[in-house]
């Protein structure tokens, strides 16, 4: 994408600057809830938040709730397109080295600090400072300096046209404004009583146990419905259903198919369910000597039947996976490689490499058994040591011996990262459906999720060429001969996308479910 | 911490007496049934389940106890009944090897500190409080954390965990029987000082040991639980029964059993060797018996 | 007694030395890089090879171990390298609710076990002690998270009775005991067993002693004879035990907090060695050893209360 022609790039900036202004003209925020307000959600979140300060968030919990005290300058509608936030309109220069933002105006954190295009350079120049944590550096490289035109204007100058300006990089956690008042007067106290534009202000983090927030009643978008919300820590899915069934909370995320099907017939609870914006996959390391060969992957794909599987484990939290981009994508293809499921053209496939079946059952050749390992967390994804356990089984169908080894998450990244594995679960989530934050991640040659060893000239092409393409209905036809060719190869086979449910008592209203957002502005409570 | 004054209790009519005592007890003799009823469960449990404990059938996943699986079946549609069975052969192997593993340890260095005393003394025994002064569970954790999770080396973790026990139960009874008549007078003879340890010492600390290594056992297989509560147990597709109250606990309000039998599973085997283990202690220890 | 417990505390020292090595070492032989959990999977190569700067993690391992134990003798523990927060502060958020948690949890069980277990004593071979003993061997052979989880159900999810999860506001309030109810309940239970049944084994012991026979013969009420003489001496290993449980009890109950969700120091730490957060570990396991040998003082000290023959060297 750096590398991508300049000329290109540009179409695809002037496109993307035309359908900002579209939106800005349809959309001003929030409007203040309708039907009714006050009360309280308090949602069940699996860990404690780690700490507050935008910059150096890299957890979901913490994300989570920080997204609700602070402001970006744009965000996103349920459906996943970029809305304005605290800039009201941005417009790429020609040469798409400059962005420029206006922001809005009459904004002001909750201490009382008015929010303008100085707060703006303060933030960009803090992130960027030589001492700050790295965390979200490389992303706001692309910044070369912030230039403050007016009270009202910024101009982001760029070290060289970037058409996901703001997917990569404002968009990301670090994207979020604090109060410079406040981040001076506490210092490092800061990341634990932040400071936002947010529709609800931070009132006290009790360690350990929760996180309470209360209404911003000078909202830039509308006075909040809500009283307040208040995230508990309860890292038991066990303990999260008695507290939703039992009242202590009214929002959970942490569920079973049963549980989904249970609280489905309960008239208390409201189930929530849409495709989010994730792919989870056997990632196979093809430099390994038995998984290098195609032909032994290709008869793993034909031996894993998760559509099946996944159908009968995992309804209405998952959809089958058959993709490197989600589902909810626009460049889903149409037609997907999909292998059949047949044990027969496994087994064929493997007597084709070479691999004999032994008298145990087990394939052999040249002495050496057919024997893989194939790593799972422990948790982190839905179901997924008990998928590699199926996998487990399944795979022996057709001569295959697997070894599962479950690991806790930083033990696993190790062996994952340093490529010291065979095969492993693993997933890949965004907060958009954007094709290239998927394929250029995760199939480009040496791409920062990539961990196959995989590597294709043609198929690397194809991905830079897209980027630059502005025509959607183009990229989706260049990102679909990417993912065919991809596919012949099979780094990757595709187990499900998970879905974002969530069980709220359904006394709560005006909830808007999207994978893209949490928007609590318009809900509130029915007594 | 007063050790009892102990005899060469390993003469044959020493073990009759204590088998006689131990005969009278029906809290030991219970004990005694539901560790050889699970012996052989453990030893036969590829003859008695009904299904095998690994066949998967996503198709009847969950069922609730009925004809044909007594037990219902888990989420990958196994069936328990099997899997508890094969079960105890697992659960077995953590108590003997764990507790191998602790009492090797601890009983050597205990040996060595009681009867040599002196620096080594102030070595081990210091090695033993800093151990013991670390939470046990997080020794356990990490330790597993450092080896990788899985079924060898929660049980390393668990003995090397109960090995300072061992070791203070042993230096104690070492220290009062090194100055005792029988021990002096072969060290007059010429004995050498492995020869004393051995035959001389080491009989007289099996009874405490063997009272102390059954409590273990059944200490062991709950410890062990609770590592795979967070999910450090056995590895796919062993049929522990800790990991299966651990996979369990999602189903806990939708599919009671799969969680339920393996706890009462645990809960009896442990049971008959706590039972079993005060049993034994009383039948080697008269004094508290009238 | 004072010297002696001068020399304890002394001895200690070296003890702690040894924790804080034994603990450092551990941390850093579990795989995994600490830079690479903390900027997570989607982070860039570049930002985790700074933060393991920033971290101080490309120093020699020796020179990380003085770094910490330099700062250690002060009090000063560091960072969390998770989230920056101050290793006291996090420690002190948390300290509280273990310690309560702890404390109940062994007051309930010093309850339960005392009673049962000096009734069944007194009553020897009775059908309460029969009973009471079998579900004592019950209590000490369930699994304790397994109990907490059906404690939730009955309680909270079946007859309303009390919370599910979480923390009150300490122990001054109602809710603070009815949140604290089924944690310290699920702890208590297999303490409470444990001391039921050293109360009675050990009352056994001391009530077939000479004294207490001469205390008979002298006629006194047997009531008496059982609440002042033997009882008091009797109470020597039921102490030690209980002491062995408090400081069980505040190394954190890492299982039952998770099923409560209860703020302790126990998920803290746990937490804190899957991200590698060595500082946190480091901090949290020298405050757990400390307490641990400040308890044993405590129960050595205690004996001369309940048997003035204990001299102090």
């Amino acid at each position: 994408m750096k590398r991508a022609s300049k000329k290109g790039a540009l179409v695809l900036l002037t496109a993307l600057t035309i359908v900002a202004l579209l939106l800005t003209s349809g959309c001003g925020g929030g409007k203040t809830a309708s039907g009714g307000s006050g009360g309280t959600l308090t949602i069940a979140n699996v860990t404690d938040i780690v700490q507050l300060d935008p910059i150096d968030i890299g957890d979901a919990p913490s994300s989570f709730v920080a997204s609700q005290i602070y402001d970006a300058l744009v965000k996103r509608d349920k459906d996943g397109n970029l809305i304005p936030g605290l800039a009201t309109k941005w417009t790429p220069s020609p040469d798409g080295l400059t962005w420029r933002f206006e922001l809005r105006k009459n904004v002001k954190f909750t201490d009382g600090e008015p929010f303008n295009a100085n707060v703006v350079k303060w933030h960009i120049d803090r992130i960027q400072a030589k001492d700050s944590v790295p965390r979200f550096k490389k992303q706001f490289a692309v910044i070369k300096e912030v230039k403050v035109i007016d009270n009202y204007t910024v101009d982001f100058v760029l070290t060289q046209p970037n058409a996901a300006f703001i997917e990569y990089t404002l968009m990301t956690n670090a994207g979020m404004i604090p109060s410079p008042k406040a981040y001076k007067e506490k210092g490092k106290n800061f990341a634990f009583e932040p400071v936002g534009t947010g529709a609800y202000k931070f009132v006290k983090w009790t360690p350990g146990q929760k996180v309470e927030l209360v209404r911003n009643d000078q909202y830039w978008g509308g006075k909040p419905g809500l009283d307040g919300i208040v995230f508990r820590n309860i890292p038991e899915a066990a303990t999260q259903i008695v507290e939703l069934e039992t009242g202590g909370v009214n929002y959970i995320s942490k569920l079973t198919q049963e549980d989904i099907a249970r609280l489905s017939k309960n008239p208390k609870i409201q189930v929530y369910n849409v495709g989010a914006y994730n792919v989870r996959y056997l990632s196979i390391n093809t430099s390994d000597p038995i998984l290098s060969d195609v032909k032994v992957r290709e008869a793993m794909a034909h031996a894993l039947d998760f559509k099946s599987i996944v159908d009968k484990m995992l309804k209405g939290l998952v959809s089958p996976g058959d993709a490197i981009v989600p589902n909810t994508s626009w460049a889903h293809p149409a037609k997907v490689q999909g292998w059949e499921y047949s044990l027969d053209k496994a087994k064929a496939l493997l007597d084709a490499a070479g691999w004999k079946v032994g008298p145990d059952g087990i394939r052999t050749k040249d002495g050496k058994k057919l024997e893989i390992t194939i790593h799972s967390p422990n948790g982190r994804y839905i179901m997924d040591k008990e998928i590699c356990e199926v996998v487990q089984q399944e795979l022996l169908k057709v001569g295959m011996k697997v070894n599962v080894k479950v690991l806790e998450w930083g033990a696993f990244l190790a062996d994952v990262q340093g490529k010291k594995y065979q095969m492993a679960f693993l997933g890949w989530a965004q907060s958009s459906p954007e094709p290239s934050l998927f394929l250029d991640a995760l199939v480009m040659t040496g791409g920062r999720g990539n961990y196959t060893s995989y590597g294709n000239k043609a198929v690397d092409d194809l991905l830079k060429q897209a980027i630059v393409t502005t025509d959607q209905a183009k990229r989706k036809d260049l990102y679909g001969q990417a993912m065919t060719l991809m596919d012949k190869d099979i780094p990757y086979i595709y187990i499900y996308n998970e879905n974002k449910v969530v069980a709220m008592a359904a006394n709560v209203q005006g909830y808007v479910h999207s994978p893209a957002m949490n928007n609590f502005v318009p809900l509130w409570v029915k007594k | 911490m007063a050790k009892p004054e102990q005899t060469k209790s390993s003469s044959p009519t020493g073990l009759r007496e204590v088998w006689r005592r131990l005969k009278k007890n029906r809290g030991a003799v219970i004990g005694l049934g539901i560790v050889l009823v699970l012996t052989v469960i453990a030893l036969l449990a590829p003859y008695l389940t009904p299904y095998d404990y690994k066949a998967q059938n996503l198709d009847l996943r969950l069922l609730a106890p009925q004809r044909g699986h007594w037990l219902g079946t888990d989420d990958f549609g196994r069936d328990t009944l099997s899997r508890i069975i094969y079960g105890t052969r697992v659960s077995f192997q953590i108590g003997l090897i764990s507790v191998a593993i602790g009492l090797v340890l601890g009983v050597s260095t205990g040996l060595i500190s009681g009867y040599y005393g002196g620096v080594l003394d102030k070595i081990i025994m210091g090695f033993t409080d800093v151990v013991l002064a670390f939470p046990g569970i997080l020794l356990a954790i990490a330790v597993v954390a450092v080896l990788g999770p899985g079924l060898y080396n929660v049980m390393v973790a668990v003995g090397l965990r109960s090995a300072p026990t061992y070791t203070r139960l042993v230096r104690g009874s070492v220290i009062s029987l090194r100055e005792k008549e029988f021990v002096e007078s072969s060290r007059a003879v010429g004995c050498t000082n492995g020869r004393i340890l051995l035959v001389h010492i080491l009989p007289n600390v099996v009874a405490p040991v063997l009272v102390m290594s059954t409590l273990q056992f059944a200490t062991s297989i709950l410890t062990a639980a609770g590592l795979s509560f967070l999910g450090l147990g056995a590895q796919p597709p062993t049929p522990d029964w800790g990991d299966m109250i651990n996979r369990a606990r999602v189903y806990m309000r939708t599919a009671w059993w799969v969680g339920t039998f393996p706890g009462v599973a645990i809960m009896l085997s442990v049971l008959g060797f706590n039972l079993f283990g005060d049993g034994l202690r009383d039948a080697l220890d008269p004094r508290l018996k009238s | 007694m004072f010297s002696y417990a001068v020399k304890k505390v002394l001895l200690a020292i070296p003890l702690l030395l040894g924790v804080s090595v034994l603990v450092f070492m551990m941390m850093h032989l579990i795989p995994g890089d600490p830079a690479r959990i903390i900027a997570g999977p989607e982070a860039f190569p570049e930002d985790v090879e700074a933060l393991r700067v920033q971290l101080g993690l490309d120093k020699p391992l020796p020179v990380q171990y003085w770094i910490f134990l330099s700062h250690a003798v002060h009090g000063d523990f560091g960072r969390s390298i998770r989230s920056t927060r101050l290793v006291s502060a996090e420690i002190k958020s948390r300290f509280p609710a273990t310690v309560e948690l702890a404390v109940v949890a062994t007051a309930v069980s010093l309850v339960i076990g005392l009673i049962s277990g000096i009734i069944a004593a007194t009553k020897q071979n009775s059908f309460f002690d029969t009973a009471s003993m079998g579900v004592a061997l019950l209590g000490i052979s369930i699994p304790g998270f397994w109990l907490g989880l059906m404690l939730m159900l009955v309680f909270s999810y079946y007859l309303h009775l009390l919370p599910p999860s979480g923390r009150g506001g300490g122990l001054l309030t109602l809710a603070g005991w009815r949140y604290i109810a089924l944690p310290a309940l699920s702890l208590g239970v297999s303490s409470a067993a444990s001391i039921a049944r050293m109360t009675r084994s050990s009352m056994l012991e001391v009530l077939r002693q000479d004294y207490v026979r001469t205390a008979r013969a002298k006629g006194l009420a047997e009531r008496v004879v059982v609440y002042t003489h033997a009882l008091k001496n009797a109470m020597i290993p039921v102490v030690t035990l209980t002491g062995l449980h408090l400081g069980f009890l505040l190394g954190g109950a890492v299982i039952t907090e998770q099923v409560f969700a209860w703020p302790g120091l126990g998920t803290l730490v746990v937490n804190a060695i899957w991200s590698r957060d060595f500082p946190i570990v480091q901090g949290v396991v020298m405050l757990f050893a400390t307490t641990f040998t400040v308890i044993n003082l405590l129960v050595d000290l205690t004996y001369a209360l309940f048997d003035p023959r204990v001299r102090y060297e």
